[in-house]
């Protein structure tokens, strides 16, 4: 369902992202940890073609992405298409009701009609848990619920793929767990899925896959009970240390 | 009022002209206070010059630069007060003022000891000034396309479109008729060219501007004899009761001589009508009254404003208009066009706003019509430089504005599978105009005061029309305090429904 081979990115002189090689199956849920400026984020960013790669080649569904000299607009929001992102700071549209929001992409770029957008957008408010909520504009609601109606907003292009960049980060800790429900849930129902997040707990429970990046590469992958409980390389380990250090 | 040679003052100070208004009171109690200071004979003598005051831009044949010599003034104006400082046993200065405020400027009596610049010896300015006994006779001309041969006379030209320049005996005498298109000029070069190409029937001046206009100009003559013939004197402060006579006495010394024939005959000037003035007597007349309150007069005076007002208004609603859309599409030009447009928007802005509003108005009335013959109305002129000028300002303020909004929006709406255009139509600028919202209302103030410089290609709006009344009455305050009230009123207007607007869309 995902697929990168040497995928890589630099931002002038640094290289960000150094040959990312990936491969996620349907239905896969795959959480990303790894410390801040490790390119988890960036690797999320090229996947929504956020960022343009400038090596290797992603493929998500049917559409393959190689890099290039000159981005191909078109195909770009092809591979766009196939995943919903959802971001750290929630990025709701300020101007709109939480239905509004939700509404317009199938509107304005699936082209549905209004009613057909509406009804989709009032099931999806539902089902993450704010459907007395849809007339509210974003500044009336709390980060957690900001970031539920932005998943709505992405899980409205049904898309393929969902990539979450550190979905609750920005949150107060009370507020985590009713995004973290939502994405459990999401995760039961099959949905493929791409985490970066910091919350270990969490990572462990809900994962199929771990990648732990550092300095732009998949420093060690694996099943989650091997990742947290016995990580074979050393920075792996430091790492945990020092994220989880009552565990 | 003489033959104004009246004047392009620089824009910046047509823009504040609006805000002076306000400080008229001010200033007027300042010309009052030192009203009374008179300058005397002695004083000249002393001082060994004799400093007249004139408006280098007059143009010829009274006072202008030589193409030939264009470092020195000339004109028969500039001989004149040579020759005159010469008979009196000093020597001259000239000081430049604008004319419309060379009365208002002898009487405060700082830069300047008399005038010299074709100032009519009428009733209206004998209220203000002490004149001396008229040193040229002129009288009024019409003048005519030569092919084909339209009109004969004013009463053959009702509600056709006929120039004169501001302030003059001539805008006067139209004005009075009340039954043509007047369309007021404030130099006495651009009415015989708009003549020439067809924007006008027929130009009325003083003879010695159409003497000058007309030679060698196979396209226009003359329609009709001169008619109501008035003459020229030297303006003095009315205390200085000492200095007029010695004046009167260098001039009828001047004409005696043969000096004055001599000077005027240099510039084609020296007609019959000069032989008038070696006879002149005093006419048996009191100095005029001044001017009441227009304040106490506003029954007359505030419809008469706000009928200008109503030019002002529209003006503005247009060209802001034209400016908001235009400039939007620059905006997103710049945003989201292919590199040959942004850099051509990037251009336009930076030209327009780095070129005076000015320039851009005679470039747009004047210029397309001489050279591509575009000929534009005075109305559409206006509106369409107001406009293009504040599109490069409104566009910056939509540029602040799309830059204002976080970037994560244009990539939450990226995200959605948006292109570019839908991302910036949808989702940045709503919320970038709402942003810009502000800076575009206080540019539609602003241009409602900018809007009074469209007045130097004719139209009469409510700073040009307070000018004309403040000249007429002499009332710079009361007028004043009615223009200024009006701008305010309608400033104020326009910030409250805005800022209704801005809070709808919050």
């Amino acid at each position: 369902m995902i697929r990168t081979e040497d995928l890589g990115k630099s931002f002038g002189a640094a290289r960000v992202l150094d040959g990312i090689d990936h491969a996620q199956q349907r239905g896969e849920v795959v959480v990303v940890i790894g410390p801040s400026g490790c390119g988890k984020s960036t690797f999320l960013r090229c996947l929504n073609q956020l960022e343009t790669h400038d090596t290797g080649r992603i493929t998500i569904g049917d559409v393959t992405l190689e890099a290039g000299a000159r981005p191909d607009r078109e195909k770009q929001r092809r591979l766009r298409l196939c995943s919903g992102m959802v971001f750290q700071q929630f990025h709701l549209f300020p101007h709109r009701t939480a239905l509004e929001n939700v509404m317009e992409g199938p509107r304005f770029v699936l082209g549905q009609t209004a009613a057909e957008a509406g009804a989709t957008a009032r099931a999806l408010l539902a089902k993450v848990g704010l459907a007395d909520r849809a007339d509210h504009r974003p500044s009336q609601l709390s980060g957690g619920q900001q970031q539920r109606v932005a998943i709505a907003r992405a899980l409205a292009m049904k898309p393929q793929v969902m990539l979450f960049d550190e979905p609750t980060s920005a949150l107060d800790p009370e507020l985590r767990d009713e995004v973290l429900r939502v994405l459990r849930q999401l995760a039961d129902e099959g949905m493929t899925m791409l985490v970066a997040t910091h919350e270990m707990r969490f990572a462990e429970e809900i994962a199929d896959h771990v990648l732990f990046m550092e300095g732009g590469r998949i420093a060690e992958s694996g099943p989650p009970e091997r990742i947290f409980r016995d990580p074979s390389q050393e920075r792996t380990r430091e790492f945990l240390r020092k994220i989880l250090p009552k565990a | 009022m003489g033959p104004s040679r009246s004047t392009l003052s620089a824009p910046v100070s047509r823009r504040r002209t609006a805000f002076l208004a306000c400080l008229l009171p001010l200033v007027g109690a300042v010309f009052f206070a030192t009203a009374a200071r008179a300058v005397t004979w002695a004083e000249i003598r002393q001082r060994g010059v004799l400093r007249w005051g004139n408006d280098a831009e007059g143009g010829a044949p009274y006072i202008y630069h030589d193409p030939q010599r264009p470092e020195t003034l000339t004109g028969f104006e500039v001989d004149l007060a040579g020759a005159l400082s010469a008979k009196l046993g000093v020597g001259s200065a000239f000081v430049q003022q604008n004319w419309d405020m060379l009365i208002p400027a002898l009487g405060d009596g700082r830069s300047f000891d008399i005038i010299i610049a074709g100032l009519e010896r009428s009733p209206e300015n004998l209220a203000k000034i002490a004149m001396s006994r008229p040193y040229f006779s002129f009288g009024q001309q019409l003048v005519v396309r030569a092919d084909p041969p339209l009109a004969t006379s004013l009463d053959t030209l009702k509600g056709r479109p006929v120039g004169v320049l501001s302030g003059t005996v001539s805008y006067r005498i139209l004005e009075a008729r009340g039954d043509l298109d007047v369309r007021v000029y404030q130099d006495n070069v651009n009415y015989f060219r708009d003549l020439e190409i067809g924007r006008l029937d027929a130009v009325l001046t003083d003879t010695p501007i159409a003497q000058v206009n007309l030679a060698g100009n196979a396209k226009l003559r003359r329609a009709g004899p001169p008619f109501a013939p008035g003459s020229y004197a030297i303006g003095v402060r009315l205390e200085d009761s000492a200095l007029l006579p010695e004046i009167d006495r260098a001039i009828e010394a001047l004409l005696a001589d043969g000096t004055l024939e001599r000077i005027y005959s240099k510039y084609g000037l020296w007609t019959a009508e000069q032989a008038g003035l070696r006879g002149w007597k005093a006419p048996e007349e009191g100095p005029a009254k001044a001017g009441a309150s227009t304040l106490r007069g506003w029954r007359t005076y505030l419809p008469i404003l706000l009928g200008a007002a109503v030019t002002t208004v529209w003006v503005t609603c247009t060209g802001m208009a034209i400016a908001v859309v235009w400039g939007l599409a620059l905006a997103l030009l710049r945003a989201d066009g292919p590199a040959v447009v942004r850099w051509g928007a990037t251009v336009y802005v930076e030209v327009f706003r780095g070129t005076p509003l000015l320039l851009q108005i005679y470039f747009i009335y004047f210029g397309l019509a001489q050279q591509l013959g575009i000929k534009l109305g005075a109305g559409v002129a206006a509106v369409v430089a107001l406009g293009l000028n504040y599109a490069a300002n409104e566009a910056e303020n939509y540029r602040a504005g799309i830059e204002a909004v976080p970037k994560g929006q244009s990539e939450a709406a990226m995200a959605l599978g948006m292109t570019r255009w839908t991302a910036l139509r949808r989702v940045v600028l709503p919320q970038a105009l709402r942003i810009s919202l502000p800076s575009v209302t206080n540019d539609f103030i602003a241009m409602s005061k900018d809007s009074s410089i469209v007045s130097v290609i004719g139209l009469v709006e409510l700073t040009k029309q307070y000018q004309i009344r403040a000249i007429d009455t002499s009332d710079y305050i009361g007028l004043g305090v009615m223009t200024g009230g009006i701008y305010l009123a309608m400033s104020h207007a326009a910030s409250v429904a805005l800022r209704r607007l801005e809070r709808s869309l919050r």
